[in-house]
Protein backbone atom coordinates (compact mmCIF):
# COMPACT_ATOMS: atom_id res chain seq x y z
CA UNK A 1 0.00 0.00 0.00
CA UNK A 2 1.21 3.64 -0.93
CA UNK A 3 2.72 5.87 1.53
CA UNK A 4 1.79 9.14 0.03
CA UNK A 5 5.14 11.32 0.67
CA UNK A 6 3.64 14.10 1.86
CA UNK A 7 5.85 16.59 0.46
CA UNK A 8 5.77 15.43 -3.52
CA UNK A 9 1.36 14.49 -3.01
CA UNK A 10 -0.10 16.42 -5.77
CA UNK A 11 -3.32 16.03 -3.25
CA UNK A 12 -2.98 16.55 0.00
CA UNK A 13 -3.93 13.41 1.64
CA UNK A 14 -4.68 11.57 -1.88
CA UNK A 15 -2.05 8.78 -2.69
CA UNK A 16 -1.03 8.93 -6.19
CA UNK A 17 -2.24 5.76 -7.71
CA UNK A 18 -6.12 7.03 -7.39
CA UNK A 19 -4.80 10.04 -8.98
CA UNK A 20 -3.42 8.49 -11.84
CA UNK A 21 -6.60 6.50 -12.25
CA UNK A 22 -8.68 10.02 -12.44
CA UNK A 23 -6.37 12.05 -14.49
CA UNK A 24 -6.39 8.67 -17.29
CA UNK A 25 -9.71 9.31 -18.18
CA UNK A 26 -9.62 13.01 -18.68
CA UNK A 27 -8.58 14.34 -21.84
CA UNK A 28 -5.49 15.69 -22.82
CA UNK A 29 -6.50 18.62 -23.15
CA UNK A 30 -7.11 19.06 -19.14
CA UNK A 31 -3.55 17.47 -18.60
CA UNK A 32 -2.37 20.17 -20.08
CA UNK A 33 -4.31 23.22 -18.31
CA UNK A 34 -4.22 20.93 -14.84
CA UNK A 35 -0.08 21.28 -15.45
CA UNK A 36 0.04 24.68 -13.66
CA UNK A 37 -2.67 23.66 -10.89
CA UNK A 38 0.52 23.47 -8.55
CA UNK A 39 4.10 22.30 -8.78
CA UNK A 40 2.47 19.37 -7.37
CA UNK A 41 0.57 18.73 -10.24
CA UNK A 42 3.73 19.98 -12.68
CA UNK A 43 5.89 16.97 -11.52
CA UNK A 44 3.16 14.28 -10.81
CA UNK A 45 1.95 15.03 -14.77
CA UNK A 46 5.37 15.35 -15.83
CA UNK A 47 6.93 12.19 -13.81
CA UNK A 48 8.20 9.46 -16.18
CA UNK A 49 6.11 7.00 -14.13
CA UNK A 50 2.81 8.34 -14.28
CA UNK A 51 3.20 10.34 -17.96
CA UNK A 52 2.81 6.88 -19.28
CA UNK A 53 -0.81 6.70 -18.37
CA UNK A 54 -1.80 9.94 -18.89
CA UNK A 55 -3.27 11.19 -22.76
CA UNK A 56 -0.14 13.36 -24.64
CA UNK A 57 -0.99 16.25 -26.96
CA UNK A 58 1.31 17.48 -29.46
CA UNK A 59 4.76 18.44 -28.14
CA UNK A 60 6.52 19.86 -31.47
CA UNK A 61 7.22 19.11 -34.78
CA UNK A 62 10.51 16.88 -36.02
CA UNK A 63 11.87 18.87 -39.42
CA UNK A 64 12.78 16.95 -42.70
CA UNK A 65 13.80 17.58 -46.32
CA UNK A 66 11.43 16.62 -48.11
CA UNK A 67 12.84 15.32 -51.10
CA UNK A 68 15.33 13.77 -49.23
CA UNK A 69 13.78 12.49 -46.18
CA UNK A 70 16.83 13.21 -43.83
CA UNK A 71 16.11 14.49 -40.58
CA UNK A 72 17.37 17.73 -39.26
CA UNK A 73 18.48 18.36 -35.52
CA UNK A 74 16.02 20.89 -34.75
CA UNK A 75 12.62 20.03 -33.09
CA UNK A 76 10.27 22.94 -33.08
CA UNK A 77 8.20 23.68 -29.85
CA UNK A 78 4.64 24.35 -30.72
CA UNK A 79 4.99 27.34 -28.74
CA UNK A 80 8.02 28.95 -30.40
CA UNK A 81 9.99 28.90 -27.70
CA UNK A 82 13.45 27.84 -27.49
CA UNK A 83 13.57 24.55 -26.87
CA UNK A 84 15.12 22.43 -23.96
CA UNK A 85 18.11 20.41 -24.13
CA UNK A 86 15.85 17.65 -23.03
CA UNK A 87 13.60 17.97 -26.38
CA UNK A 88 13.01 14.73 -27.86
CA UNK A 89 15.83 13.67 -30.90
CA UNK A 90 16.63 10.78 -32.95
CA UNK A 91 20.09 11.21 -31.47
CA UNK A 92 20.23 7.74 -29.55
CA UNK A 93 19.78 6.53 -33.56
CA UNK A 94 23.05 8.24 -34.99
CA UNK A 95 25.53 5.86 -33.59
CA UNK A 96 24.31 3.28 -35.78
CA UNK A 97 25.84 2.03 -39.04
CA UNK A 98 24.46 3.82 -41.93
CA UNK A 99 22.38 6.34 -40.16
CA UNK A 100 23.42 8.56 -42.27
CA UNK A 101 21.17 7.24 -45.14
CA UNK A 102 18.48 7.01 -42.92
CA UNK A 103 15.36 8.58 -44.29
CA UNK A 104 12.20 9.81 -42.90
CA UNK A 105 9.03 8.18 -44.13
CA UNK A 106 6.08 8.45 -41.79
CA UNK A 107 4.90 8.19 -38.07
CA UNK A 108 2.37 7.12 -36.27
CA UNK A 109 0.97 8.03 -32.64
CA UNK A 110 4.54 8.73 -31.27
CA UNK A 111 6.71 6.14 -33.73
CA UNK A 112 8.59 7.02 -36.82
CA UNK A 113 9.15 5.10 -39.43
CA UNK A 114 12.61 5.43 -41.34
CA UNK A 115 14.16 3.72 -44.48
CA UNK A 116 17.53 3.41 -45.50
CA UNK A 117 18.84 3.29 -49.01
CA UNK A 118 19.63 5.46 -51.64
CA UNK A 119 16.37 7.85 -51.53
CA UNK A 120 13.10 7.70 -49.73
CA UNK A 121 11.20 5.34 -52.41
CA UNK A 122 13.51 2.59 -52.61
CA UNK A 123 14.22 1.39 -49.05
CA UNK A 124 16.68 -1.59 -48.94
CA UNK A 125 15.84 -1.69 -44.87
CA UNK A 126 13.44 0.25 -42.74
CA UNK A 127 14.08 1.03 -38.75
CA UNK A 128 10.93 1.73 -36.74
CA UNK A 129 11.96 4.01 -33.30
CA UNK A 130 9.88 6.31 -30.76
CA UNK A 131 11.98 9.08 -29.83
CA UNK A 132 10.42 8.86 -26.29
CA UNK A 133 11.43 5.95 -25.12
CA UNK A 134 14.51 5.50 -27.35
CA UNK A 135 13.54 1.61 -28.57
CA UNK A 136 13.96 1.14 -31.95
CA UNK A 137 13.64 -2.24 -34.25
CA UNK A 138 14.75 -3.01 -37.79
CA UNK A 139 12.79 -4.03 -40.64
CA UNK A 140 13.36 -6.10 -43.50
CA UNK A 141 12.87 -4.50 -46.99
CA UNK A 142 9.68 -5.97 -48.33
CA UNK A 143 10.00 -8.86 -51.39
CA UNK A 144 9.33 -6.43 -53.83
CA UNK A 145 11.79 -5.51 -56.56
CA UNK A 146 11.17 -2.62 -59.10
CA UNK A 147 10.74 -4.08 -61.97
CA UNK A 148 13.62 -1.41 -63.91
CA UNK A 149 15.86 -3.12 -61.27
CA UNK A 150 14.45 -6.54 -62.92
CA UNK A 151 14.75 -5.05 -66.71
CA UNK A 152 18.58 -3.75 -65.05
CA UNK A 153 19.94 -7.43 -64.37
CA UNK A 154 18.52 -8.54 -67.77
CA UNK A 155 19.78 -5.93 -70.20
CA UNK A 156 21.12 -2.24 -70.26
CA UNK A 157 18.54 -0.19 -68.48
CA UNK A 158 18.01 3.07 -69.98
CA UNK A 159 18.12 5.38 -66.36
CA UNK A 160 17.33 8.72 -67.90
CA UNK A 161 13.44 7.28 -68.67
CA UNK A 162 12.00 7.90 -65.65
CA UNK A 163 8.01 7.16 -67.48
CA UNK A 164 7.82 4.35 -66.02
CA UNK A 165 9.63 4.55 -62.63
CA UNK A 166 8.66 2.39 -59.52
CA UNK A 167 8.27 3.98 -56.64
CA UNK A 168 7.47 2.78 -53.01
CA UNK A 169 5.19 4.24 -50.26
CA UNK A 170 5.46 3.13 -47.12
CA UNK A 171 3.07 4.10 -44.06
CA UNK A 172 3.16 3.18 -40.88
CA UNK A 173 -0.01 2.06 -38.84
CA UNK A 174 0.17 1.97 -34.37
CA UNK A 175 -3.17 2.04 -32.62
CA UNK A 176 -1.87 1.27 -29.10
CA UNK A 177 -5.01 1.66 -27.97
CA UNK A 178 -5.83 -1.71 -29.90
CA UNK A 179 -2.82 -3.83 -30.10
CA UNK A 180 1.28 -3.19 -29.20
CA UNK A 181 2.58 -4.70 -32.49
CA UNK A 182 2.85 -1.87 -35.66
CA UNK A 183 2.15 -2.76 -39.02
CA UNK A 184 3.46 -1.28 -42.52
CA UNK A 185 1.88 -1.18 -45.65
CA UNK A 186 3.77 -0.97 -48.83
CA UNK A 187 2.49 0.59 -51.93
CA UNK A 188 4.26 0.19 -55.24
CA UNK A 189 3.50 2.46 -57.53
CA UNK A 190 4.34 2.89 -61.21
CA UNK A 191 5.88 6.35 -62.34
CA UNK A 192 3.47 8.58 -64.19
CA UNK A 193 0.02 8.29 -63.83
CA UNK A 194 0.07 4.20 -63.58
CA UNK A 195 -1.43 2.42 -60.81
CA UNK A 196 -0.28 0.39 -58.59
CA UNK A 197 2.26 -2.68 -59.02
CA UNK A 198 2.41 -3.89 -55.56
CA UNK A 199 1.11 -4.27 -51.98
CA UNK A 200 3.13 -5.65 -49.11
CA UNK A 201 2.52 -5.60 -45.32
CA UNK A 202 4.98 -5.92 -42.29
CA UNK A 203 3.60 -6.51 -39.02
CA UNK A 204 5.82 -6.41 -35.82
CA UNK A 205 3.72 -9.64 -34.20
CA UNK A 206 4.84 -12.20 -37.11
CA UNK A 207 7.82 -10.58 -38.09
CA UNK A 208 7.23 -11.12 -42.00
CA UNK A 209 6.45 -9.28 -45.31
CA UNK A 210 3.60 -10.38 -46.66
CA UNK A 211 2.71 -9.80 -50.39
CA UNK A 212 -0.76 -8.59 -50.47
CA UNK A 213 -0.17 -8.06 -54.33
CA UNK A 214 -4.04 -9.01 -55.97
CA UNK A 215 -4.07 -10.25 -59.51
CA UNK A 216 -5.78 -9.54 -62.46
CA UNK A 217 -9.07 -10.34 -60.88
CA UNK A 218 -9.30 -7.78 -58.37
CA UNK A 219 -7.93 -4.67 -60.97
CA UNK A 220 -11.15 -5.90 -62.78
CA UNK A 221 -13.24 -5.15 -59.50
CA UNK A 222 -14.48 -2.06 -59.35
CA UNK A 223 -17.70 -0.28 -57.74
CA UNK A 224 -18.41 -0.09 -54.21
CA UNK A 225 -17.13 -3.28 -53.10
CA UNK A 226 -15.43 -2.54 -49.55
CA UNK A 227 -12.83 -4.63 -50.40
CA UNK A 228 -11.61 -2.81 -53.04
CA UNK A 229 -8.40 -2.22 -53.66
CA UNK A 230 -6.26 0.79 -54.20
CA UNK A 231 -4.82 -0.56 -57.59
CA UNK A 232 -8.40 -0.09 -59.05
CA UNK A 233 -7.55 4.20 -58.37
CA UNK A 234 -4.11 5.08 -58.92
CA UNK A 235 -0.92 7.64 -57.52
CA UNK A 236 -1.21 8.94 -53.92
CA UNK A 237 -0.58 12.06 -53.33
CA UNK A 238 2.17 12.10 -51.40
CA UNK A 239 2.13 15.53 -50.09
CA UNK A 240 -1.26 16.18 -48.90
CA UNK A 241 -0.54 14.04 -45.90
CA UNK A 242 -1.52 11.04 -44.41
CA UNK A 243 -4.78 10.82 -41.44
CA UNK A 244 -4.94 7.99 -38.50
CA UNK A 245 -8.55 7.61 -37.87
CA UNK A 246 -10.18 5.09 -36.72
CA UNK A 247 -7.75 2.41 -36.89
CA UNK A 248 -7.48 3.23 -40.64
CA UNK A 249 -4.85 4.91 -42.88
CA UNK A 250 -6.46 7.62 -44.91
CA UNK A 251 -4.38 8.96 -48.00
CA UNK A 252 -5.27 11.13 -50.59
CA UNK A 253 -5.40 9.19 -53.79
CA UNK A 254 -5.60 10.62 -57.94
CA UNK A 255 -7.57 7.58 -59.18
CA UNK A 256 -7.11 6.97 -63.29
CA UNK A 257 -10.66 6.63 -64.30
CA UNK A 258 -12.18 9.99 -62.82
CA UNK A 259 -11.10 13.37 -62.59
CA UNK A 260 -11.13 14.12 -59.10
CA UNK A 261 -9.40 13.17 -56.14
CA UNK A 262 -10.80 10.52 -53.47
CA UNK A 263 -9.74 9.88 -49.81
CA UNK A 264 -8.91 6.09 -49.42
CA UNK A 265 -9.00 4.56 -46.11
CA UNK A 266 -6.74 1.61 -45.63
CA UNK A 267 -6.34 -1.39 -43.11
CA UNK A 268 -3.19 -2.65 -41.55
CA UNK A 269 -3.70 -5.51 -44.57
CA UNK A 270 -3.65 -3.15 -47.44
CA UNK A 271 -7.15 -3.70 -48.05
CA UNK A 272 -9.32 -0.61 -48.86
CA UNK A 273 -11.96 -0.41 -46.81
CA UNK A 274 -13.56 2.64 -47.31
CA UNK A 275 -13.44 5.65 -50.20
CA UNK A 276 -14.63 8.89 -49.17
CA UNK A 277 -15.46 11.65 -51.85
CA UNK A 278 -14.22 15.01 -50.36
CA UNK A 279 -16.26 17.90 -49.29
CA UNK A 280 -17.77 20.12 -51.72
CA UNK A 281 -19.99 23.03 -51.33
CA UNK A 282 -22.84 22.47 -53.29
CA UNK A 283 -22.31 25.86 -55.91
CA UNK A 284 -18.17 24.71 -56.20
CA UNK A 285 -16.89 23.88 -59.85
CA UNK A 286 -13.31 23.30 -58.80
CA UNK A 287 -12.09 21.77 -55.44
CA UNK A 288 -8.40 21.24 -54.83
CA UNK A 289 -7.93 18.85 -51.45
CA UNK A 290 -4.81 20.13 -49.83
CA UNK A 291 -4.67 18.36 -46.86
CA UNK A 292 -6.25 15.39 -44.72
CA UNK A 293 -5.41 15.02 -40.82
CA UNK A 294 -6.60 14.21 -37.82
CA UNK A 295 -8.01 16.26 -35.01
CA UNK A 296 -9.99 15.82 -32.10
CA UNK A 297 -10.32 12.19 -32.98
CA UNK A 298 -11.96 13.12 -36.52
CA UNK A 299 -10.79 13.35 -39.99
CA UNK A 300 -10.06 16.58 -41.53
CA UNK A 301 -9.92 17.55 -44.82
CA UNK A 302 -9.13 21.23 -46.05
CA UNK A 303 -9.74 22.33 -49.69
CA UNK A 304 -9.63 25.11 -51.86
CA UNK A 305 -12.09 26.42 -54.76
CA UNK A 306 -9.96 26.83 -57.48
CA UNK A 307 -12.65 28.59 -59.52
CA UNK A 308 -11.99 31.82 -58.03
CA UNK A 309 -8.08 31.63 -58.88
CA UNK A 310 -7.65 34.49 -60.63
CA UNK A 311 -9.03 36.94 -58.32
CA UNK A 312 -6.62 37.93 -55.30
CA UNK A 313 -8.09 36.09 -53.16
CA UNK A 314 -10.00 32.37 -52.08
CA UNK A 315 -11.24 30.39 -50.39
CA UNK A 316 -9.82 28.02 -47.95
CA UNK A 317 -12.24 25.25 -46.02
CA UNK A 318 -11.47 23.29 -43.03
CA UNK A 319 -14.05 20.06 -43.13
CA UNK A 320 -14.43 17.63 -40.67
CA UNK A 321 -15.94 14.15 -41.33
CA UNK A 322 -19.13 14.45 -38.13
CA UNK A 323 -20.37 11.22 -38.95
CA UNK A 324 -17.82 8.73 -40.51
CA UNK A 325 -20.20 5.81 -41.48
CA UNK A 326 -22.85 8.04 -43.23
CA UNK A 327 -19.63 10.17 -45.41
CA UNK A 328 -21.20 12.99 -43.61
CA UNK A 329 -19.28 16.36 -44.06
CA UNK A 330 -19.50 19.44 -41.75
CA UNK A 331 -17.71 22.70 -43.13
CA UNK A 332 -15.76 23.94 -39.72
CA UNK A 333 -14.20 26.90 -40.64
CA UNK A 334 -13.78 29.17 -43.56
CA UNK A 335 -11.44 31.75 -44.36
CA UNK A 336 -9.61 33.67 -47.48
CA UNK A 337 -5.98 32.98 -48.76
CA UNK A 338 -4.92 36.53 -48.34
CA UNK A 339 -6.01 36.86 -44.63
CA UNK A 340 -3.53 33.29 -43.95
CA UNK A 341 -1.10 34.28 -46.85
CA UNK A 342 -1.51 37.83 -47.42
CA UNK A 343 -1.90 39.58 -50.91
CA UNK A 344 1.08 38.91 -52.93
CA UNK A 345 1.38 35.22 -54.71
CA UNK A 346 -1.22 33.47 -52.48
CA UNK A 347 -2.42 31.06 -55.35
CA UNK A 348 1.38 29.82 -55.61
CA UNK A 349 1.94 29.88 -52.03
CA UNK A 350 -1.20 27.75 -51.10
CA UNK A 351 -0.32 24.80 -52.92
CA UNK A 352 0.61 21.74 -51.61
CA UNK A 353 3.13 20.89 -48.52
CA UNK A 354 1.94 24.16 -47.00
CA UNK A 355 -0.46 22.80 -44.01
CA UNK A 356 1.36 21.21 -41.45
CA UNK A 357 -1.02 19.66 -39.40
CA UNK A 358 -4.23 20.39 -37.57
CA UNK A 359 -3.31 20.52 -33.78
CA UNK A 360 -4.51 17.17 -32.39
CA UNK A 361 -7.04 18.73 -29.83
CA UNK A 362 -7.96 21.68 -31.37
CA UNK A 363 -9.00 24.12 -33.79
CA UNK A 364 -5.35 25.17 -34.66
CA UNK A 365 -3.87 25.23 -38.35
CA UNK A 366 -0.26 24.88 -38.42
CA UNK A 367 1.25 25.97 -42.52
CA UNK A 368 4.27 27.17 -43.62
CA UNK A 369 4.50 30.38 -45.17
CA UNK A 370 7.27 31.47 -47.56
CA UNK A 371 7.90 28.42 -48.85
CA UNK A 372 8.62 26.69 -45.33
CA UNK A 373 10.99 29.17 -43.94
CA UNK A 374 8.45 30.37 -41.83
CA UNK A 375 6.09 27.89 -39.41
CA UNK A 376 2.70 30.00 -38.62
CA UNK A 377 -0.48 28.51 -36.68
CA UNK A 378 -3.95 30.17 -36.95
CA UNK A 379 -6.39 29.39 -33.96
CA UNK A 380 -9.80 28.83 -36.30
CA UNK A 381 -11.88 29.73 -33.68
CA UNK A 382 -10.03 33.04 -33.17
CA UNK A 383 -8.94 33.59 -36.51
CA UNK A 384 -5.45 34.76 -34.93
CA UNK A 385 -2.58 34.28 -36.35
CA UNK A 386 0.76 33.56 -34.53
CA UNK A 387 4.47 33.29 -36.16
CA UNK A 388 5.72 30.21 -34.06
CA UNK A 389 9.47 30.11 -35.85
CA UNK A 390 11.55 31.03 -38.75
CA UNK A 391 13.22 27.97 -39.99
CA UNK A 392 15.08 29.40 -42.61
CA UNK A 393 15.32 26.72 -45.10
CA UNK A 394 13.29 25.80 -48.12
CA UNK A 395 11.86 22.41 -49.13
CA UNK A 396 11.38 21.11 -45.36
CA UNK A 397 8.36 18.86 -44.16
CA UNK A 398 7.70 18.91 -40.52
CA UNK A 399 5.85 16.33 -38.56
CA UNK A 400 3.73 17.15 -35.69
CA UNK A 401 4.79 14.64 -32.92
CA UNK A 402 3.06 13.75 -30.09
CA UNK A 403 4.65 11.66 -27.47
CA UNK A 404 3.79 7.74 -26.57
CA UNK A 405 5.53 7.09 -22.95
CA UNK A 406 4.92 3.54 -22.57
CA UNK A 407 7.88 0.66 -23.50
CA UNK A 408 6.86 -1.51 -26.30
CA UNK A 409 7.32 -5.45 -26.52
CA UNK A 410 7.45 -4.84 -30.30
CA UNK A 411 10.53 -2.45 -30.76
CA UNK A 412 12.50 -5.11 -28.51
CA UNK A 413 15.45 -6.07 -30.98
CA UNK B 1 -31.96 -10.81 -2.27
CA UNK B 2 -31.75 -14.62 -2.30
CA UNK B 3 -28.73 -16.33 -1.26
CA UNK B 4 -27.20 -18.03 -4.63
CA UNK B 5 -25.24 -20.95 -4.40
CA UNK B 6 -21.90 -20.14 -3.46
CA UNK B 7 -20.20 -22.95 -4.54
CA UNK B 8 -17.81 -22.78 -1.70
CA UNK B 9 -19.42 -26.58 -0.63
CA UNK B 10 -21.44 -24.76 2.06
CA UNK B 11 -24.61 -26.55 0.52
CA UNK B 12 -26.79 -23.84 -0.40
CA UNK B 13 -25.88 -21.67 2.71
CA UNK B 14 -24.30 -18.59 0.99
CA UNK B 15 -20.69 -18.19 3.19
CA UNK B 16 -20.78 -15.30 5.44
CA UNK B 17 -17.78 -13.30 6.88
CA UNK B 18 -17.92 -10.33 9.39
CA UNK B 19 -15.84 -7.04 8.79
CA UNK B 20 -15.20 -4.26 11.23
CA UNK B 21 -15.21 -0.61 10.71
CA UNK B 22 -12.39 1.85 12.30
CA UNK B 23 -15.44 3.28 14.46
CA UNK B 24 -16.01 -1.27 15.44
CA UNK B 25 -19.57 -1.07 13.83
CA UNK B 26 -19.57 -4.57 12.24
CA UNK B 27 -20.70 -5.95 8.35
CA UNK B 28 -22.01 -9.30 8.01
CA UNK B 29 -21.87 -9.84 4.08
CA UNK B 30 -21.64 -12.98 1.87
CA UNK B 31 -18.14 -13.75 1.26
CA UNK B 32 -18.37 -13.37 -2.40
CA UNK B 33 -19.47 -9.88 -2.21
CA UNK B 34 -16.26 -8.73 0.36
CA UNK B 35 -13.83 -11.10 -2.07
CA UNK B 36 -14.38 -8.01 -4.68
CA UNK B 37 -11.58 -6.86 -2.18
CA UNK B 38 -8.10 -7.71 -3.49
CA UNK B 39 -7.21 -6.97 -0.06
CA UNK B 40 -9.96 -9.25 1.88
CA UNK B 41 -9.62 -11.73 -0.71
CA UNK B 42 -6.63 -13.69 0.33
CA UNK B 43 -8.00 -13.58 3.99
CA UNK B 44 -11.41 -14.53 3.09
CA UNK B 45 -10.05 -17.70 1.07
CA UNK B 46 -8.25 -18.56 3.98
CA UNK B 47 -11.00 -19.10 6.01
CA UNK B 48 -10.76 -15.64 7.88
CA UNK B 49 -13.76 -13.87 8.65
CA UNK B 50 -16.15 -15.93 9.68
CA UNK B 51 -17.57 -16.54 12.97
CA UNK B 52 -16.76 -14.38 15.52
CA UNK B 53 -13.62 -13.16 14.69
CA UNK B 54 -14.39 -10.37 11.95
CA UNK B 55 -11.85 -8.52 10.09
CA UNK B 56 -10.67 -5.34 10.91
CA UNK B 57 -10.46 -2.51 8.91
CA UNK B 58 -9.15 0.18 10.67
CA UNK B 59 -8.66 2.67 7.83
CA UNK B 60 -12.46 2.55 6.79
CA UNK B 61 -15.20 3.97 8.56
CA UNK B 62 -18.35 2.69 9.06
CA UNK B 63 -20.76 4.90 6.79
CA UNK B 64 -17.99 4.71 3.85
CA UNK B 65 -17.67 1.23 4.86
CA UNK B 66 -22.11 0.35 4.55
CA UNK B 67 -21.46 2.69 0.90
CA UNK B 68 -18.86 0.25 -0.33
CA UNK B 69 -20.91 -2.91 0.67
CA UNK B 70 -23.93 -2.02 -1.19
CA UNK B 71 -21.33 -1.44 -4.05
CA UNK B 72 -20.20 -4.74 -3.59
CA UNK B 73 -23.63 -7.04 -2.73
CA UNK B 74 -25.03 -5.53 -6.35
CA UNK B 75 -21.62 -6.17 -8.04
CA UNK B 76 -20.64 -9.82 -6.46
CA UNK B 77 -23.67 -11.62 -8.80
CA UNK B 78 -21.93 -10.54 -12.05
CA UNK B 79 -18.30 -10.82 -10.79
CA UNK B 80 -18.78 -14.16 -10.13
CA UNK B 81 -20.18 -15.38 -13.76
CA UNK B 82 -16.46 -13.80 -14.99
CA UNK B 83 -17.70 -10.41 -15.70
CA UNK B 84 -20.76 -11.45 -16.75
CA UNK B 85 -20.48 -12.53 -20.49
CA UNK B 86 -23.72 -14.31 -20.23
CA UNK B 87 -25.53 -11.36 -18.83
CA UNK B 88 -28.54 -9.79 -20.33
CA UNK B 89 -28.82 -6.28 -21.48
CA UNK B 90 -31.21 -5.82 -19.05
CA UNK B 91 -28.78 -6.39 -16.43
CA UNK B 92 -26.02 -4.87 -17.68
CA UNK B 93 -28.26 -1.64 -17.93
CA UNK B 94 -29.17 -2.04 -14.52
CA UNK B 95 -25.82 -2.20 -13.26
CA UNK B 96 -25.02 1.21 -15.38
CA UNK B 97 -28.50 2.50 -13.50
CA UNK B 98 -27.50 1.62 -10.12
CA UNK B 99 -23.36 2.65 -10.92
CA UNK B 100 -24.63 6.21 -11.84
CA UNK B 101 -26.80 6.94 -9.18
CA UNK B 102 -24.39 5.34 -6.95
CA UNK B 103 -21.75 7.76 -7.43
CA UNK B 104 -24.10 10.86 -7.18
CA UNK B 105 -22.79 11.67 -3.90
CA UNK B 106 -21.48 14.24 -1.72
CA UNK B 107 -17.68 15.38 -2.97
CA UNK B 108 -16.78 14.33 0.93
CA UNK B 109 -18.39 10.77 0.02
CA UNK B 110 -16.33 10.74 -3.30
CA UNK B 111 -13.33 11.06 -1.46
CA UNK B 112 -13.86 8.52 1.17
CA UNK B 113 -15.00 6.54 -1.61
CA UNK B 114 -11.97 6.99 -3.69
CA UNK B 115 -9.50 6.00 -0.60
CA UNK B 116 -11.64 2.77 0.72
CA UNK B 117 -11.75 1.13 -3.42
CA UNK B 118 -7.83 1.91 -3.29
CA UNK B 119 -7.13 0.61 -0.35
CA UNK B 120 -9.60 -2.08 -0.28
CA UNK B 121 -8.38 -2.62 -3.74
CA UNK B 122 -11.98 -2.99 -5.44
CA UNK B 123 -11.14 -3.07 -9.37
CA UNK B 124 -14.65 -2.19 -10.37
CA UNK B 125 -15.00 0.65 -7.69
CA UNK B 126 -11.84 2.68 -8.19
CA UNK B 127 -12.61 2.52 -11.84
CA UNK B 128 -16.49 3.91 -10.75
CA UNK B 129 -14.98 6.22 -8.70
CA UNK B 130 -12.29 7.91 -11.10
CA UNK B 131 -14.25 8.49 -13.61
CA UNK B 132 -16.80 9.91 -11.61
CA UNK B 133 -14.03 12.47 -10.77
CA UNK B 134 -12.24 12.59 -14.28
CA UNK B 135 -16.02 14.10 -15.24
CA UNK B 136 -16.64 16.71 -12.40
CA UNK B 137 -12.75 17.94 -13.22
CA UNK B 138 -11.90 17.41 -16.59
CA UNK B 139 -13.78 21.15 -17.46
CA UNK B 140 -12.36 22.90 -14.44
CA UNK B 141 -9.58 25.73 -14.46
CA UNK B 142 -6.35 25.40 -12.86
CA UNK B 143 -8.08 27.85 -10.13
CA UNK B 144 -11.00 26.04 -9.74
CA UNK B 145 -9.28 22.49 -8.84
CA UNK B 146 -7.06 24.73 -6.48
CA UNK B 147 -10.26 25.99 -4.97
CA UNK B 148 -11.88 22.60 -4.69
CA UNK B 149 -8.78 20.71 -3.28
CA UNK B 150 -8.58 23.47 -0.72
CA UNK B 151 -4.91 24.98 -1.79
CA UNK B 152 -4.02 28.64 -0.82
CA UNK B 153 -4.60 31.65 -2.98
CA UNK B 154 -1.41 31.17 -5.55
CA UNK B 155 1.37 33.55 -4.19
CA UNK B 156 2.27 36.56 -6.95
CA UNK B 157 4.90 34.13 -8.47
CA UNK B 158 2.55 31.33 -9.15
CA UNK B 159 0.02 33.58 -10.65
CA UNK B 160 2.14 34.80 -13.03
CA UNK B 161 3.00 31.69 -14.11
CA UNK B 162 -0.55 30.67 -14.32
CA UNK B 163 -1.07 33.37 -16.56
CA UNK B 164 1.77 32.65 -18.80
CA UNK B 165 0.82 28.95 -19.20
CA UNK B 166 -2.79 30.34 -20.16
CA UNK B 167 -1.20 32.41 -22.79
CA UNK B 168 0.47 29.90 -24.32
CA UNK B 169 -1.95 27.09 -24.21
CA UNK B 170 -5.22 29.44 -24.66
CA UNK B 171 -6.78 26.17 -26.67
CA UNK B 172 -6.44 24.11 -23.59
CA UNK B 173 -8.69 26.76 -21.37
CA UNK B 174 -11.80 26.63 -23.80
Amino acid sequence: MDCPNPKRSAVPGLPDDPLVEILTRVPAKSICRFKCVSKGWLGFINDPLYRKSLPQTLSGFFLSDTFTGKIYRHFINPSGKSVSPDAPSFSFLTDLHGFANTRFLHSCNGLFLFGHGPDRFHPLGYLVCNPATEEWVAVPRSGWTPSQLKEEEEEDYDSDDNEDEETSHTYLLFDPAVSPHFRLVMFALKGGFSSEAAVHTYSSETGVWIDRSGGEQSKQRQGDDEHQRLDTFGAISNLDGSAFVSGLLHLVVSPIHKDREVIVAVDGEGKTRKVLHYPEKPDQICTDVIFIGQSQGRLHCITTDRSTENTVSFEIMIWVLEDYANERWVLKHSVSSSRLFGNKNCFIAFSHNVVVAIHPDCNLLYYFLHGGRILVSYDMDRDKLTPICIVGRANVHATPYVPYFPESSALRR
Amino acid sequence: MAAPESGDGNNGAARMVTLISSDNTRFEVEAAAASLSQTLQLTILDGGGGGGDGIPLPNVDSATLSKVLEYCIKHAPAAANGGAPNATAVDRAELERFDNEFVNIDQSVLYSLIMAAHNLEIEGLQSLVAKKVADMIKGKSPMEIRRTLGFPDPTPEEQAEMNAHMLEYGWAYE
